[in-house]
């Protein structure tokens, strides 16, 4: 289990990647200081009969705190995430925001997700909100590709990339490369 | 017909089975344009996206016929290819794909077998050159294909994309709409510059693009079927008595 | 009002207690086999529903309290009746009855002769005047609508098909409970092709025995059939009764559809557990329209499982909760065959300390391709002593799907309540008319006199929380 304290008035962008090697991950985030802020983004790149159990905690208990949790997982052949979420707004914790977004892009027929983005809220001058997606690429989005020439293969091919380009583009910028590189990798024998 | 696009009696539902259009047919030659008016849910949208193949829409009856090629069943990319190219009413923002990357991959997969394809330099150069002719805000060529581009912006990317793929036939979707009176002569100024000769379909509600591109034949949709066929005098009728008479 | 907790009847019989020659029958407190033979010796059940009770009391035993929804740990099983034949039932007087009950009544407007009935005053409603008329025009479609114990009776084969089928007793401790001791509830046959245009209510037939706690409800739709079921009302149900624990089977054949609506308001000492399935076949439409606005705890996932070809399944979920109210509630959807599409909708409000969870399911089997789910769930905490919670489970086995959900949680906006107030409303006013909004999308597919009714009850209901 991670532990993760952000202190007042601290804006903290935390980053994971997983390519498989871990079964499971923990996080704990506190957000117990005003003003504390976190972006938690995770790209989850699975293959082969890779599984990931991936749990996060945010707890809000204190005025003003900001949380972003962005899950953006790719997963192939027989792979599977299992992602549980969980936002807690304590009483008090006037003018929070929070957001917890997980999305699965299921690449094979094999492949498999579970998410369970969960909030408990027991303060009612904020504002909290989840959004998950698992399933194929969009629809509308391959039409909008197809349509200017590209094959479905391509399409397909660049809207993955980009889903999980645009979470490596929040990545601190030290952060950054290996990620890329690791996307490369990852595309060259999936994309 | 070579340097025709034929739209031969079209019949199109929804994929839920509601019926929007009831017999469409038009011929469309190279050098020619086109304006479909009409009033809202009459057809026009689902004419455009129906002609490019929109997942929502389902072809019942007719054909769509391009260079004497029937390509009604096409996939949106053999559509592309065969030289069709829609400006989308509203464009869809993907995030974390590249403007430029995007725009030069849609361009080297049109090139034939064996033909050369263009390299990135090359291609950013003339990307940047076109950009310029539609004044956007900055370097389009960084940022997301229209991920928080503006109304405007979004329509003039449409533009910018038609302008590198030099299709031979292309469909733009209200592109006046949501557009200021400078977003609107650049975009009309690019297509009358437009140094090939291709088809153009404008689908437009209200007229104001009409007063910058000329065209040759308007025809007015209502119910799914075209009522009234005439030339650019047609669109100034309509824009002093309205639908009203055609409806 | 007697007190009186003895057995009425007198005799002696082989269960151990005693069993009255005359129709009237109260089981003693608590649970056990005998007690659940003597129930279904009472109703002269052929043997197959007796072993079925049986059975079911086996897993009821087996089977742990749950701990991951609300807290049920306030249930006295042993200190319960849980069978008391609808001419044995006591009632209490008008004046036992809690003023806030009786002010709601006169609030929503509900009729004199009603009001007695609801409060556990009276014996029967007497709506059999509107019941003659539509029962006449059903029979000659062929429809069946009769209480589950007269359709044990008169369509034992029909019943014996599909009873405890979609729900089987082991599938949670409280359906096991339910298949124990069921009494009461709706049987629905409509035949293929027949439209119902007009809704059945439940409420047309009622009488104490349908309030009961275990109701047991069976509906079903063959192929291309139509029917609207409603059940419930917004008024209060007063009642000493502290555990309200019913089952609803549906089966939706081949390119049937079937809605049904609840709108529950039990008193606020009641825990309400009820476990409500669809199955959906081919091309079948199923909806759920699921109103929870009383109880003490009410913990309810009405579900779909589309299972054919095409299937679609809704889920419309409203749940309010008031002061010392927890509503566990959401909705399932199990996607088990392709080109399925199922979406849930939940609204929920909290107030006065109220606590609302959404719990929900979207489960896509592999295979099912080409299915759709999305699920909206939006929750308002109109005070900060409120509690919302949002829990879904989304599982997805299969690659060629999607599958979407998104949830909010906020207050009731500054600028819309400053808006309305600098029209002239009060702050009560302008409150309710954006709950109101809030929960109009669910609202407004219930029928019309429950629209109103619950649109009143909002009213009254601000009018307490705010200033």
């Amino acid at each position: 289990m991670e532990e993760i304290i952000v202190k007042q008035n601290q804006e903290l962008i935390f980053p994971v990647i997983w390519t498989g090697k871990e079964k499971e991950l923990l996080y704990s985030v506190r957000l117990s200081q005003r003003g504390a802020k976190i972006t938690f983004l995770a790209l989850l790149l699975g293959k082969n009969e890779e599984s990931l159990d991936i749990k996060t905690t945010v707890i809000h208990d204190a005025e003003d705190t900001k949380s972003e949790v962005i899950i953006k997982s790719a997963l192939n052949d027989y792979s599977y995430v299992n992602f549980e979420g969980l936002v807690k707004i304590n009483h008090g914790a006037k003018k929070t925001n929070a957001w917890l977004a997980a999305h699965m892009l299921l690449l094979s027929k094999t492949a498999r997700g579970r998410a369970i983005p969960s909030l408990e809220i027991i303060e009612n001058d904020i504002k909290a909100g989840h959004a998950t997606t698992v399933g194929r690429v969009n629809e509308l989005e391959m039409f909008y590709l197809t349509s200017r020439g590209l094959s479905e293969k391509s399409a397909k091919q660049l809207l993955v990339q980009g889903f999980l380009q645009s979470i490596v583009d929040r990545f601190p910028k030290k952060n950054q490369v290996i990620a890329a590189k690791q996307l490369q990798m990852y595309g060259q024998k999936y994309l | 017909m070579k340097n025709a696009l034929i739209i031969e009696d079209l019949h199109v539902q929804t994929v839920e089975g509601k019926q929007i259009l009831n017999g469409v047919s038009l011929t469309i030659k190279k050098g020619e344009i086109h304006a479909i008016m009409g009033p809202n849910g009459g057809g026009k949208s689902t004419l455009s996206a129906a002609l490019m193949g929109h997942p929502g829409y389902v072809i019942t009856k007719g054909k769509v016929i391009v260079n004497g090629v029937d390509i009604t069943k096409f996939s949106p990319d053999q559509k592309a290819r065969a030289g069709l190219f829609l400006g989308f009413q509203y464009p869809v923002e993907i995030a974390g794909v590249n403007f430029s990357s995007f725009l030069r991959m849609a361009m080297n997969e049109r090139k034939k077998e064996g033909e050369k394809k263009i390299s990135p330099i090359a291609f950013k150069n003339k990307l940047v050159d076109e950009a310029k002719t539609l004044s956007f805000r900055d370097d389009i060529t960084k940022r997301a294909l229209n991920e928080g581009f503006s109304g405007g912006e979004k329509k003039k990317a449409e533009i910018l994309q038609l302008a590198m793929l030099k299709p031979e036939f292309a469909i733009l979707d209200e592109p006046d709409s949501g557009l200021d009176v400078d977003a609107l002569k650049y975009i009309a100024n690019k297509i009358n510059d437009l140094d090939y000769e291709f088809g153009l379909i404008l689908i437009t509600h209200y007229q104001r693009i009409l007063k910058y591109i000329k065209p040759h034949f308007v025809h007015v949709l209502v119910k799914g079927k075209i009522v009234k066929s005439g030339n650019a005098k047609l669109a100034q009728l309509i824009e002093q008595s309205g639908y009203e008479k055609y409806i | 009002m007697t007190n009186n907790t003895q057995p009425i009847i007198k005799d002696n019989y082989k269960f151990g207690f005693h069993m009255p020659e005359k129709p009237v029958f109260k089981t003693p407190k608590g649970l056990s086999p005998k007690v659940v033979e003597a129930i279904s010796h009472f109703k002269n059940e052929p043997k197959w529903m007796t072993e079925f009770r049986l059975k079911a009391l086996g897993f009821f035993y087996e089977k742990p309290l749950p701990t991951w929804g609300a807290d049920l740990s306030g249930i006295d099983f042993d200190n319960m009746y849980y069978y008391i034949s609808p001419t044995e039932k006591k009632f209490h007087t008008w004046d036992k009855v809690p003023t806030e009950i009786k002010t709601t009544y006169d609030r929503i407007g509900i009729p004199q002769a009603e009001r007695k009935f609801l409060a556990g005053v009276g014996a029967q409603y007497d709506s059999e005047v509107v019941y003659h008329n539509l029962k006449k025009q059903w029979e000659k479609q062929g429809v069946i609508f009769v209480d589950t114990d007269t359709a044990v009776q008169k369509y034992p084969d029909l019943v014996r098909q599909y009873f405890g089928t979609i729900i089987p007793p082991h599938d949670n401790k409280f359906a096991a409970l339910n298949s124990a001791v069921w009494s009461g509830g709706s049987f629905v046959y409509v035949p293929k092709g027949v439209h119902v245009e007009i809704p059945l209510q439940a409420y047309f037939r009622i009488n104490a025995a349908n309030m009961g706690q275990f109701e047991r409800t069976l509906i079903i739709a063959d192929e291309g059939s139509y029917v609207h079921y409603v059940e419930g009302c917004t008024a209060p149900i007063y009642t000493t009764d502290s555990l309200h624990s019913a089952v609803v089977e549906i089966i939706v054949k081949k390119g049937a559809r079937v809605r049904y609506s609840t709108i529950q308001n039990w008193s606020s000492n009641v825990y309400n557990l009820v476990t409500k399935r669809m199955r959906v076949e081919e091309e079948g439409i199923g909806e759920w329209i699921d109103g929870n606005l009383g109880s003490k705890v009410t913990m309810k996932y009405p579900s779909v499982y589309l299972v054919g070809k095409g299937a679609k399944g809704e889920v419309l979920s409203l749940a309010f909760a008031g002061k010392d109210q927890h509503q566990d509630t959401g909705g399932k959807a199990i996607h088990l065959a392709p080109y399925t599409t199922s979406t849930i909708t939940s609204k929920s409000v909290s107030t006065h300390g109220g606590r609302c969870s959404y719990r929900g399911m979207v489960r896509i089997a592999n295979g099912a391709k080409g299915s759709k789910s999305f699920v909206r769930c939006d929750a308002l905490l109109l005070d900060e002593l409120s509690r919302s919670d949002t829990y879904p489970t989304n599982i997805v086995n299969e690659e060629d799907v999607t599958l979407g959900h998104e949830a909010s949680v906020s207050k009731v906006g500054v600028d819309q309540l400053f808006y309305l107030m600098s029209r002239g409303l009060t702050e009560a006013q302008a409150t309710s008319l954006v709950v109101n909004g809030f929960i109009e999308p669910i609202v407004k597919e219930l029928p019309l006199e429950y629209a109103v009714e619950l649109n009143r009850l909002i009213d009254l209901s601000m009018e307490g929380s705010v200033g």
